[in-house]
């Protein structure tokens, strides 16, 4: 689950990383078409501006130089009363000034088309300024055409200190006008190098914009190659942290394997254990070599305990898939007690002692109770050569449990066997040298007591021989009562 | 001349029957409960007999016994003598087997349980014989 949640998270975070690549790769690429097309723009307006005012401007000024030589001429033809050539001169000093106003005109309108062309402030204010001296130069020289035809008016009256003072107006404006002309040379020259720095300054922002959001993606994609290596790195651990588990798992299976072989064998050995007589009766019987009675007495004893192996093998594999089921019933666990002991027969040897308390009823399996208590007995005549077996009771009516205690004064249990004594084959299989019984006997009675709620343990004694002790629940249910009663009694 | 027997046997009926069907065919078996005890018969035995001849001429062993088990009592009578003939008879399948038998000498044998009394009997009085052939 954890790990699904990582892998979102981890795809989700790559995705994310890629996509910031692209779209910045994609602003880049965006920033790049629209200054080009910011600097076209200037550059159009720089050649289709430029180029026509500076022609206008060098018209003007042409046109001026011949106006004044026009003028120079009419006068010097008046003086000499050529009226022909006067009347010539005047005229072409007059379409000079046409021919001014019209440039100027022209020079304007184009200046005025640029105005509003979405260009930016700086350009916009150049351009006024182009437009303020433009009008002002109109002006000087229709001063200066007044002036002019007033003089050559007034040479007819041969005024000539008035004539000296208009020449020195005239000269006055005329230099006016070319100071002017001049200027916005010089303005339209400021222009074209402030709309030059301009598309200089664009190109620079271009370029410097882009290579941040170029080193941008770079340093987004080193940081997306770390997290990958990152990414990478837990999944190798995750990987080494699946496979040891994996071989853990398949330790423990090779492990329940040998177990289930181990199980198998000697499942199959106690079955064919009583059979083997079984087949010898039979025989023995069959040549006349024994009595059918003896033959059929043996072979009823062997049967029944084929059918007691048969029921254990059965019961191992309740306990294995906990389906071990209980018949309860009330009965004197002090009568099953001392029924069982009696059933060994004390011998010089082994003297088996019992002190158990008289009465006590519980509430259990009365078949699987005395299953584990012959076991036990078993066990402890099974270990010990010479000496004492005690089976002891004691109850507990607070904690409703019945405690029964079966020591010996035999060899003991093995160290290395004591911690897994209840476990399956705790005393070894058929291949090592040690076995003694099946191996199945104390996990039986675990499985048995643990049904019933009960705990089984075992320790050896100080002195000599070992102690296995059970408790199992007096009453299956108690109620309150009923122990209230009990105690009392 | 009937064969001397060991046989150890844990099974009471089993050892019963041994005795009846091998005294029924002129041999002399003795009965071992368990494994100690097959080892401690066997060396009276071999204490008994001054002579150097051999104190039985098959010992039956089953691997299951109480007491000390059937690969170690094997190796305590082999460590004795080392030429001593010993059937072990099993109830365990063979695979069980295989791996116990190969610690054990050639002069070793198993047979498998169930069997019937005649062939067991027959199994050591053709053993035998084959060997005092040879």
């Amino acid at each position: 689950m954890s790990m699904d949640n990582h892998k979102t998270s981890t795809s989700l975070r790559i995705g994310i990383s890629i996509a910031m690549i692209i779209m910045m790769l994609g602003l880049a690429i965006f920033l790049n078409i629209f200054t080009t097309y910011a600097i076209t723009n200037q550059m159009k307006v720089l050649s289709d501006l430029n180029i026509p005012i500076t022609q206008g401007i060098s018209h003007i000024y042409t046109i001026q130089q011949m106006q004044y030589q026009s003028f120079d001429d009419t006068t010097i033809y008046q003086k000499i009363d050529n009226s022909k050539n006067y009347e010539f001169s005047k005229s072409q000093f007059e379409s000079y000034s046409n021919q001014f106003d019209y440039q100027i005109k022209k020079i304007n309108e184009l200046t005025n088309s640029y105005l509003n062309y979405g260009l930016d402030y700086d350009t916009n204010k150049e351009l006024s300024s182009i437009i303020a001296n433009l009008n002002e130069i109109e002006s000087i020289h229709s001063q200066y055409v007044q002036k002019a035809t007033q003089i050559l008016e007034s040479q007819s009256d041969d005024n000539l200190k008035d004539s000296v003072t208009m020449q020195t107006a005239l000269e006055t404006k005329q230099n006016q006008l070319n100071l002017k002309i001049s200027m916005l040379d010089g303005g339209i020259q400021n222009l074209t190098d402030a709309l030059e720095n301009k598309a200089d300054e664009s190109k620079q922002k271009s370029v410097t914009l882009q290579a941040v959001i170029i080193i941008s993606a770079g340093i987004i994609s080193l940081a997306l190659g770390y997290f990958l290596n990152l990414i990478n790195k837990d999944l190798v651990q995750e990987v080494i942290r699946k496979t040891k588990s994996l071989q853990k798992a398949n330790r423990k299976l090779e492990r329940i394997n040998v177990l289930k072989d181990d199980f198998i064998n000697i499942a199959s050995h106690e079955l064919k254990s009583p059979l083997h007589p079984i087949y010898g009766f039979v025989e023995l019987a069959q040549n006349g070599d024994i009595g059918m009675e003896e033959a059929l007495a043996g072979i009823s004893k062997q049967a029944r305990q084929l059918e007691e192996v048969a029921n254990r093998i059965l019961d191992i594999g309740r306990i294995d898939n906990g389906i071990l089921q209980l018949s309860y019933e009330k009965f004197n666990l002090s009568d099953l007690l001392l029924e069982i002991a009696s059933s060994y027969r004390s011998n010089e040897k082994i003297k088996i002692e019992t002190n158990v308390e008289k009465g006590i009823e519980v509430e259990a399996d009365r078949v699987r109770v005395g299953q584990v208590i012959h076991n036990l007995i078993n066990n402890a005549l099974k270990f010990t050569e010479a000496g004492i077996i005690q089976v002891i009771t004691q109850q507990d009516l607070e904690k409703n449990l019945i405690e029964v205690t079966i020591s010996d004064s035999g060899s003991g249990i093995h160290p290395d066997i004591l911690p897994k004594l209840f476990n399956k084959f705790a005393t070894r299989g058929p291949k090592t040298e040690s076995w003694k019984g099946n191996g199945l006997g104390l996990y039986l009675c675990r499985g048995i007591i643990n049904a019933h709620g009960g705990h089984i343990f075992a320790y050896n004694n100080k002195e000599s021989g070992a102690t296995i002790k059970f408790t199992i629940p007096i009453m299956r249910h108690l109620n309150a009562r009923e122990l209230h009663q009990k105690i009392l009694n | 001349m009937g064969l001397h027997i060991l046989a150890a046997e844990d099974n009471q009926f089993a050892g019963l029957q041994y005795k009846k069907i091998f005294e029924k065919h002129q041999h002399s078996i003795t009965i071992a409960r368990d494994g100690e005890e097959c080892v401690e018969l066997y060396k009276k035995r071999l204490e008994e007999s001054h002579d150097g001849s051999e104190p039985f001429n098959v010992v039956l062993l089953d691997f299951v016994m109480p007491k000390k088990n059937g690969v170690r009592v094997a190796k305590d009578i082999l460590e004795l003598r080392p030429n001593q003939k010993i059937i072990f008879v099993s109830a365990f399948g063979n695979g069980v087997l295989d791996d116990a038998t190969t610690i054990l000498k050639d002069s070793v044998e198993i047979i498998q349980k169930p069997f019937s009394l005649e062939f067991l009997v027959k199994k050591l009085e053709n053993g035998y014989a084959l060997k005092n052939m040879r």
